[in-house]
């Protein structure tokens, strides 16, 4: 289960502002499914990692995610939070 | 006489007990295979489908989509694939180009299919559900499923065609906007399985990857190439393309003896260094085709698989599948050596003329052309651009050629190496994108008073980069902006990674937008911002 709190609001926030921002890609909602979309491939997967690691000083080493991990903003978000925890 | 669903028939016959197509757990003999394609061409031909229809496939690689691919020829009709990311206006204008009798469809392309109902109102298709059936829909309501297909006859159907039938129309990007339909025979196919299958042994117990979509002309390779020869075609799913170590691992469990894919694939295996020393002990051979492979791939990968056979595949779709290869015999010692594509596969004929249509000098770079059983009739009711792409041969004038907008030269060593593209087409992993049909759709926003679109060529895995730059008639308009509204014309993989906005685009002499100088422009960008990092 993904616990939603304000922390994890502000890291799908700091998510969705840089697909927004660098990756000029406009998710529709924290919920939008972006693998059934298409919206994400392996070129947009390593750039988005690369730069939340820049933004956040989070790094997330690709062997260590599921595909559940990035199916939407907030799924990221989530993924962000637990290697903050860590 | 053989076409792509009498090879599979005989391997059938022959072993029907063997396993034809595997999906995650799923497994599918060829007998079942057979057993069912009978039953769906039987539905398919009872209810009026003639020989020389069109049949719509909008699925994913399913077992479904394989049996509904065999269906669809044993009817005598012609399959097209539809690309299962494409925006509904682009599907459109392909069901309105096809006019397909009937719609294979699964319920993961259900929504696409509906939206795209609203903008081609010109076709009425009846709709042959692959799955249990989701939420009703506004547009269409299916007219079979998988009830009536399991009612049909299983017995073979007897339909009088040839190899000279069209097996299927692959549509791909065209400058104009509008997707061109590449037509293909059975013949052209055999013609190429019959020398793949002699050049690298195939034979029945290869595990052979099925990894291309099925609307790219590679898959093709794949399914006929795997069902023919009487292997097992491991479909592998998309999303494993996200990571490079389940990819890899997923290589190592099915034990796979023949993996093909595009070169982006196999770079990102190699920037995951997700391959293992003596790594796929299984493997036999690995293929790529569809773009250039940067060597430091092919020297990252030929050391670590020192049992496998490298082989490069070359070709467009409009020639079917590869028309010429090179097997790489050692590590290349030379980073920026180029990997040749080659000698032409049995039948085909790689030629490299000038302007003038006679044989270049050795090492010239110059206009290459092909010739052979490979070559496609042309393009779906489109003799215009059929005849300015297949030409007359300058030897045989009764015979064609096609000009494949590539260059290339004669090496000294008699291999045929390829030098980038003549026009505004670009390889983008593995896609083949015509810039022109990006700037078509950018010229339907009316808040964009000009656009421009080129591709960069990047050291990287990324390939060559889709880049845009504009002139905004809107003040404070963003690239986001732009963005999620070209995406309802063209597919995500044609989407421009890089935004430039200008206040006037650069112009060459005569008037037209300077696309060097633009290219120049995105190339400064990155090497400033690579300064900065």
């Amino acid at each position: 289960m993904i616990m939603h709190d304000r922390g994890t609001e502000f890291l799908e926030q700091e998510v969705s502002g840089i697909l927004r921002d660098q990756l000029m890609i406009e998710v529709p909602g924290p919920e939008a499914d972006l693998i059934s979309m298409g919206t994400l491939d392996s070129l947009l997967l390593v750039d988005l990692l690369v730069r939340i690691e820049e933004k956040t000083g989070v790094s997330i080493p690709l062997e260590e995610v599921e595909l559940s991990d990035l199916r939407s903003v907030r799924s990221i978000g989530a993924l962000l939070a637990r290697r903050i925890d860590m | 006489m053989r076409r792509l669903d009498t090879i599979v028939s005989e391997q059938a016959q022959r072993r029907p007990d063997a396993v034809a197509v595997v999906d995650g757990n799923e497994r599918l003999t060829y007998g079942r295979l057979e057993e069912l394609a009978n039953r769906l061409a039987n539905l398919l031909v009872g209810e009026g489908c003639k020989i020389g229809d069109r049949i719509a496939l909008l699925t994913p690689k399913t077992t479904l989509a394989i049996v509904s691919m065999l269906g669809v020829l044993k009817a005598g009709a012609a399959y097209v694939p539809i690309d299962p990311s494409s925006p509904p206006r682009r599907v459109a204008r392909v069901l309105a180009a096809c006019r397909p009798r009937f719609a294979m469809l699964a319920d993961a392309s259900a929504a696409q299919f509906d939206e795209a109902l609203a903008d081609a109102t010109n076709t009425a298709c009846r709709v042959v559900a692959l799955d249990s059936g989701g939420p009703p829909r506004e547009r269409f309501k299916p007219s079979y499923d998988l009830t009536d297909v399991a009612r049909a006859s299983a017995s073979r159907p007897a339909v009088a065609t040839d190899d000279r039938a069209l097996a299927h129309v692959l549509f791909t990007s065209g400058s104009t906007g509008v997707p061109k339909g590449v037509m293909i025979e059975h013949r052209n196919v055999v013609s190429f399985l019959d020398w793949a299958w002699n050049y690298f042994g195939t034979a029945p117990g290869d595990r052979q990857s099925s990894h291309p979509p099925l609307h790219f002309d590679l898959s093709t390779f794949d399914v006929f190439g795997t069902l023919g020869a009487g292997g097992e075609l491991h479909l592998v799913r998309p999303q494993l393309n996200l990571f490079a170590h389940k990819l890899a691992d997923y290589i190592r469990t099915n034990e796979l003896t023949q993996w093909f894919s595009v070169p982006s694939i196999l770079t990102y295996l190699a920037k995951f260094d997700a391959v293992r020393q003596n790594d796929f002990p299984a493997m036999e051979r690995l293929l790529w085709c569809g773009e250039v492979l940067p060597t430091p791939t092919l020297i990252y990968l030929m050391k670590r698989l020192p049992h496998v056979r490298f082989t490069n595949l070359y070709g467009p779709t409009e020639a079917t599948i590869a028309s010429s290869y090179h097997s790489v015999s050692a590590i290349p010692s030379d980073e920026r050596a180029p990997i040749p594509i080659g000698t032409p596969c049995g039948g085909e004929e790689l030629l490299v003329f000038g302007d003038d249509l006679r044989p270049a000098p050795a090492g010239e770079v110059a206009d290459l052309y092909i010739a052979g059983a490979g070559l496609s009739p042309g393009y779906w009711q489109d003799p215009e651009t059929t005849a300015g792409a297949f030409i007359s041969d300058p030897r045989k004038p009764h015979e064609r050629i096609y000009r494949t907008g590539d260059l290339a030269s004669v090496g000294a060593d008699g291999l045929v190496y390829f030098h980038g593209r003549r026009d505004g087409q670009i390889k983008s992993r593995g896609y083949r994108i015509e810039l022109g049909e990006i700037e078509a759709a950018l010229s339907t926003l009316p808040y964009l008073k000009e656009s421009v679109v080129v591709g960069v060529e990047t050291n990287g895995f990324e390939g060559t980069q889709i880049c845009c730059s504009y002139v905004s008639a809107e003040p404070g308009l963003s690239p986001a902006r732009i963005r999620t509204d070209l995406a309802r014309h063209v597919p995500n993989y044609m989407l421009p990674t890089q935004w430039m906005e200008l206040d006037l685009l650069p112009r060459n002499q005569n008037g037209k937008s300077d696309r060097p100088h633009v290219r120049e422009l995105f190339r400064a960008r990155t090497a400033l911002r690579e300064v900065k990092v």
